[in-house]
């Protein structure tokens, strides 16, 4: 009874955490944008590297400025925007492929899913940071391409998911029953595969979102990320990196809402994990 | 089987025991409430009741081996120390030396990863240590033997897939029995298991406690289970005692309702089959929504007002004989509900085959191993069937005897290796594409598992939807009617199936297949996994159907009572061939085949004076490697009459002019 | 069980064949050498005794063909930039990514391990909601972030550690701690999710109503019984591990794989990248191999087969 009262209280704690920096990344990404007179390109020479909380000529930087004199805030604001767009953009494209290819593997068995996870081992033996890497340097990096490239090199977790529930569902005696009344086979895989693998794909697709973004920030960190001006996370610390010791902030801000964002997403994906796997 | 007085008070004795469980929201679910009962040594008490009634949980509460966060309160005294309250290192000693366990699913009760020996080994070293690994190994032999696993020696090495359902349990009891306890308490120990095999390890269970003098708690579903070997009886329901007393006076002098309807429902081996199952209406209680008062009250054919509200107790009814309801004595039968007769049928003799299976083979490609040699699982081997309009064919056997393989094969699921398949004279092979899908609504199904044929995804409506929406017959009004036909209103189609109990979602599977008016309906044992009040429910429900909408069932079960009550004409299956066919009454009361009687003469029965095979006939050993099936005769390796020419030549299924056929050199009777 | 080992190890080899076969799809597709290796000012003769000379005038099955003739002998041709072998280069920075990885990877899970068992054996929720919440928190930290951070603190303020370079067993100690508590935090979870659903298995029903201790019922049965899927997981992860390596050498300036390729992108040297990948990919491969047959030969259920 008492471990039931504790769980209660851990619980209300996490989401607590969890919501306060949700609100924050809120504030970040949805508010500072339309705030007057915060362009994230504006440079200032003049005013470069100033520290956090100063004012300059009515301008007041709450994050301080960076080495061209632009406001880190903004500029923490518009990289975090565009992360988020990568990894919604990339999520929902590697669900997609890996939903339907998983489908089709476990669905019709045989060569097809022969072929289908074949593709799968291949693509799974280049370790993604290096295939990134390689396929980032060889192609460039623009926001549409870094979607593309990630989302498509992202689907084989979804794929093999998908597999392993639909070569249950298929011998499920639904499917079968189904199949005696005379249903198709895309009848079965749009009434019932796809039903019952969403809530899966969704749980994975959560917490996959939260590794994407590590990984965007990773290879941005790397330089091949949007390429400068554009400001994003990673290349943010990277920058920050030499004027480490007297200039941290320019580091440790976007660190911390890169940690923020992903501890977020992470929980809410647990929360949501737990919400939909007890029986109802 | 006699009750021998206690030495010196009972062995076990449970006081007011009450067990609950923490549920989403802080709150706490109660499970069982104010069981009480005593054990005296030596003899075999037995816990009856459906799923949910809460009789492994009592037994569990008492070995404290519940999951955390259950609240447990009462007594439970094992030679006067209370269990639930002594220090955990006092109840690890008696847990597998003084109390022992067998559980119902010998798999997982084992660990997958070590060897069977030292599985056996570790009960004795715990509670008797220092001994050297040879003396632990010769004692585990020793034990394994005694258990009728053959060859201890070589099976002490392997490793429990190795092993067949029966022998793991063998082995389950081996560790029971390896340090002599006091009690051993079986929880559903054989239900995981084929009749034959059943019948095996009851036997042995019977031999090793009277080699050890062991008391048991024997806690099951089975009545007829109860009947053959309990002294004593505990009836639960809703959580709570009904009544508990001597075996031979609870049978047959019944004093609580529900113990009356539940022994009512067991489908009565003499009665005329031309009378419905005596079923308890209603669905059983939900924990959530228990009545305050008697939990049996929603479904009690005397209940009166007061029983909503006042929990009976349990009070004594006659000597060792209690009961928790106020208003009955013991024997009182006249509140049972007289049994509705069922409309007669048109003769068969004249009817139409609705379906004709001649030579069906269906034989899965193995290969063992990689560059292994190709051999093939003859999963059905050489099978005919004819299917008159309005008749019932029941297919019995026991599991891989190929009788599902040979369902889906007719249902067109699996592909057949060789032979004909007819549907109201259209061969198989013959159709192709929406001809194929519309000659496919002659011929619809019903699984076993009502969990699993119900998409949890979609509404109870548009699960009975499903097959008009594919065929283009969608209507609402139509769906309402076909959840009316089955016994649930039309309101419940809002709902998902996992709002519904088992005999509920069974109804709406049913309504689905129904949804295409067919006339052929394959059940592919469509009432075993109900309890037996649900399942009496359910089976009316389909006999009503059959005679309202003139159907034909194809009835596939290992169940004999009710293969017997259903059919009109029965197939006995063994590994992928049919060994006996007939007339319901040729196979029951003068079955040839020796594989039959014994079949038949395993099925624990309720009243002594029932079943067809007076001689107990216990089969030896395994079923064959279906890979690997025996020359000639497929039976004959476990046969108690089979002879040379068995393994030589396999026996034709021949027969009798009345269409009595068996495959057997040596027919009996 | 030797069908189960051919079987595999013909996988592995075809899987390296896609691997290979995608390094030169890439390469095909990702541009031209040639205008790399050529000035703006250079006439098409030019550019084209270049192509001539790198053989890219000729149809492209033939060069496909010479190219897996060649990365199957372990040739990649000579970087652009040092005119030496590539996979001479990566060889040689093989060591360093080796020492850093297995470290890594030791450490981590090895402390997993430990502390894993701790917590089944004790079952203190104490320690485990300690313990989780900072695995948890570890692994929403970026490797770089959190390696920077960790500069900060004992390079630059406290100066116990070197900042960057390779060399002494103190240049190994941040890298390795960098990547190690990722590794940590990954297997601790995975450990603790794996006795967790072992715990709720029959058979720890069964070793109790033996009457079986709870340290033995941990360490007897539980134990073996969540390593197996440990096993496989721990193979795959380890693309993880080497991705978290090249970030790594970035930041602490290790002299592995990782900073090789980062060098090479920077200069488009696309030899030393094939070279860098698919001989980094052929390690992947083979590790996971090897975990099959061992996961094949510690599951009597597998060895039967």
């Amino acid at each position: 009874m008492r471990s039931f009262l504790a769980q209660g209280i851990a619980r209300l704690l996490v989401l607590g955490i969890a919501g306060s920096f949700l609100a924050i990344l809120i504030v970040l990404v949805v508010v500072v944008p339309f705030l007057p007179g915060y362009d994230p390109y504006q440079q200032d020479i003049m005013v470069s590297l100033m520290p956090p909380l100063s004012e300059d000529m009515g301008r007041f930087h709450v994050l301080g400025t960076d080495f061209l004199g632009r406001d880190l805030l903004s500029r923490l604001a518009l990289a975090g925007r565009i992360s988020l767009i990568i990894a919604l953009g990339a999520v929902t494209l590697s669900l997609s492929i890996g939903m339907v290819l998983g489908l089709i593997a476990g669905y019709f068995r045989g060569w097809t899913e022969t072929v289908i996870m074949g593709i799968a081992d291949v693509q799974l033996a280049i370790p993604k940071v290096l295939l990134l890497i390689a396929v980032t340097a060889l192609f460039g990096a623009n926001l549409w391409q870094l979607i593309l490239i990630i989302g498509l090199s992202g689907w084989v977790i979804y794929g093999r998911v998908a597999r392993s529930i639909a070569l249950t569902l298929r011998e499920r005696e639904f499917v079968l029953a189904a199949r005696t009344m005379g249903a198709t086979t895309s009848w079965n895989i749009r009434r019932h595969l796809v039903p019952n693998v969403t809530s899966q794909m969704l749980i994975v697709g959560s917490y996959e979102m939260s590794q994407i973004i590590l990984l965007e920030a990773s290879l941005s960190y790397l330089g091949l990320g949007v390429q400068p001006p554009t400001p994003s996370w990673g290349m943010m610390i990277f920058e920050g990196q030499n004027d480490l010791v007297y200039a941290p902030w320019l580091s440790v801000f976007p660190g911390l809402a890169l940690f923020m964002l992903v501890i977020v997403i992470q929980i809410f994906s647990q929360f949501f994990t737990s919400e939909t796997q007890t029986p109802r | 089987m006699t009750t021998q007085t206690p030495e010196h008070g009972p062995l076990l004795e449970v006081r007011n025991l009450s067990v609950s469980f923490p549920v989403p929201g802080g709150k706490l679910l109660r499970i069982i409430e104010d069981v009480s009962f005593s054990i005296a040594r030596h003899e075999v008490f037995s816990i009856v009741g459906e799923s949910g009634s809460g009789k492994s949980v009592t037994m569990m509460a008492v070995m404290r081996l519940l999951p955390e966060g259950a609240v447990v309160t009462g007594q439970v005294l094992y030679k006067g120390q209370d269990l639930l309250t002594m220090q955990p290192e006092t109840l690890r000693r008696i847990r597998g030396s003084g109390i022992s366990m067998v559980f119902q699913e010998p798999m997982s009760s084992l660990n997958p990863v070590l060897r069977i020996g030292p599985q056996i080994a570790e009960i004795i070293d715990i509670h008797h240590p220092g001994q050297t690994d040879a003396a632990l190994r010769a004692r585990v032999a020793e034990l394994l033997g005694l258990v009728g696993v053959p060859s201890p020696e070589k099976r002490y090495d392997q490793y429990p897939h190795e092993f067949s359902g029966g022998m793991r349990q063998r082995v389950m009891i081996a560790m029971a029995i390896a340090n002599e306890p006091d009690l051993i308490i079986a929880d559903e120990p054989t239900t995981a298991l084929d009749v034959t095999i059943q019948a095996q390890v009851m036997e042995v269970l019977r031999d090793v406690r009277a080699a050890t003098g062991s008391s048991m708690v024997l806690i099951t579903h089975d009545l007829g289970l109860v009947a053959e070997n309990a002294d004593r009886v505990a009836v639960t329901y809703g959580g709570r005692l009904a009544e508990q007393g001597q075996c031979r006076d609870v049978f047959a002098h019944p004093a609580h309702p529900y113990t009356v309807g539940l022994l009512q429902s067991v489908p009565d081996w003499r009665a005329p089959i031309d009378r419905e199952l005596a079923a308890i209406p209603g669905q059983p209680p939900n924990p959530t929504n228990r009545p305050a008062g008697c939990a049996f009250s929603t479904r009690c054919p005397i209940a009166r007002d007061s029983c909503t509200d006042i929990r009976p107790e349990l009070a004594p009814v006659a000597d060792d004989h209690m009961a928790a309801c106020p208003w009955t004595r013991p024997g009182e039968a006249a509140m049972a509900p007289p049994r509705a007769s069922l409309p007669p049928r048109p003769a068969l003799s004249q009817a139409e085959d609705v379906l004709r299976v001649d030579g069906l083979r269906t034989h899965f490609a193995l290969r063992t191993g990689w560059f292994g040699p190709r051999s093939a699982v003859k999963a059905v081997d050489g099978v005919d069937l004819q299917l008159r309009r309005g008749e019932t064919l029941g297919i019995v056997g026991e599991s891989g005897c190929g009788k599902s393989t040979l369902g889906r094969t007719i249902l067109d699921l699996i592909p057949p290796t060789e032979g004909r398949i007819s549907i109201l004279g259209a061969p198989n092979g013959s159709l192709r594409g929406r001809a194929l899908r519309q000659a496919r609504r002659r011929l619809q199904v019903v699984f076993q598992d009502p969990n699993s044929s119900l998409d949890p995804q979609m509404s109870v409506h548009e699960i009975v939807a499903e097959p008009l929406r594919i065929h283009g017959d969608y209507t609402p009004a139509r769906v309402d009617e076909l959840l009316g036909q089955v016994g649930l209103d039309a309101s419940a189609g809002v709902r998902r199936p996992s709002a519904f109990s088992g005999g509920q979602r069974q109804r709406i599977a049913i309504a689905r297949a129904l949804a295409l008016q067919p006339d052929i309906m394959l059940l592919d044992e469509a009432v075993s996994a109900l309890d037996v009040s649900i399942q009496a429910q359910i089976v009316n429900l389909l006999m009503t159907l059959q005679r309202d909408l003139g159907l034909s069932y194809l009835f596939i079960s290992h169940d004999l009572s009710v293969v017997r009550h259903i059919s009109d004409t029965v197939a006995v299956m063994y590994l992928g061939k049919i060994v006996e066919y007939g007339a319901r009454d040729d196979i029951f009361a003068r079955p040839r085949h020796p594989y039959t009687r014994a079949l038949l003469s395993a099925v624990p029965v309720l009243r002594p004076e029932d079943g067809a095979v007076s001689e107990r006939v216990v089969l030896t050993g395994d079923l064959p490697n279906p890979a690997n099936p025996p020359s000639g005769c497929v039976f004959r390796t476990r046969c108690p009459v089979a002879r040379d020419l068995c393994a030589q030549k396999m026996p034709a299924l021949t027969g009798q002019a009345d269409g009595h056929r068996f495959a057997c050199h040596f027919p009996q009777g | 069980m030797i069908g189960f080992v051919l079987k595999r190890c013909l996988q592995a080899l075809l899987t390296l064949l896609g691997v290979a076969t995608v390094a030169f799809a890439l390469s095909t597709l990702g541009g031209d050498p040639a205008t790399l290796l050529s000035s703006a000012d250079s006439t098409d003769a030019e550019i084209a005794a270049i192509r001539t000379a790198y053989g890219l005038d000729r149809p492209l099955i033939e060069r496909y063909t010479d190219f897996m003739v060649s990365a199957a002998q372990g040739d990649f041709g000579n970087s652009l930039m040092m005119n030496v072998s590539a996979t001479q280069l990566v060889l040689d920075r093989l060591p360093a990514t080796i020492e850093l990885a297995v470290t890594a990877f030791v450490l981590g899970i090895g402390l997993a391990f430990v502390l894993g068992l701790a917590i089944q054996i004790t079952q203190s929720r104490l320690l485990k909601g300690a313990a989780l919440t900072l695995a948890f928190t570890r692994q929403a930290i970026p490797v770089f972030w959190f390696g920077l951070l960790m500069m900060m603190l004992f390079s630059v303020h406290l100066q116990w550690l070197p900042t960057m370079g390779r060399g002494t067993l103190a240049h190994l100690v941040l890298p390795a701690i960098t990547l190690a508590s990722y590794e940590l935090g990954l297997y601790l979870r995975l450990i603790n999710a794996g006795f967790a659903s072992e715990e709720r298995q029959e058979y720890v029903r069964t070793a109790l109503a033996k009457g079986q201790t709870r340290t033995k019922i941990v360490l007897r049965h539980m134990l073996p019984n969540a390593l197996l899927p440990l096993i496989t997981v721990a193979g795959l992860n380890l693309g993880h591990l080497l991705g978290g390596t090249v970030v790594a050498e970035v930041v602490f300036s290790w002299p592995g794989v990782g900073r090789l390729l980062i060098q090479a992108v920077s200069q488009r040297d696309f030899p030393v990248i094939m070279a860098c990948v698919v001989l980094m990919a052929a390690i992947f491969v083979l590790m996971n191999l090897i975990v099959d047959l061992v996961y094949a030969l510690v599951d009597p259920r597998v060895r039967m087969k």
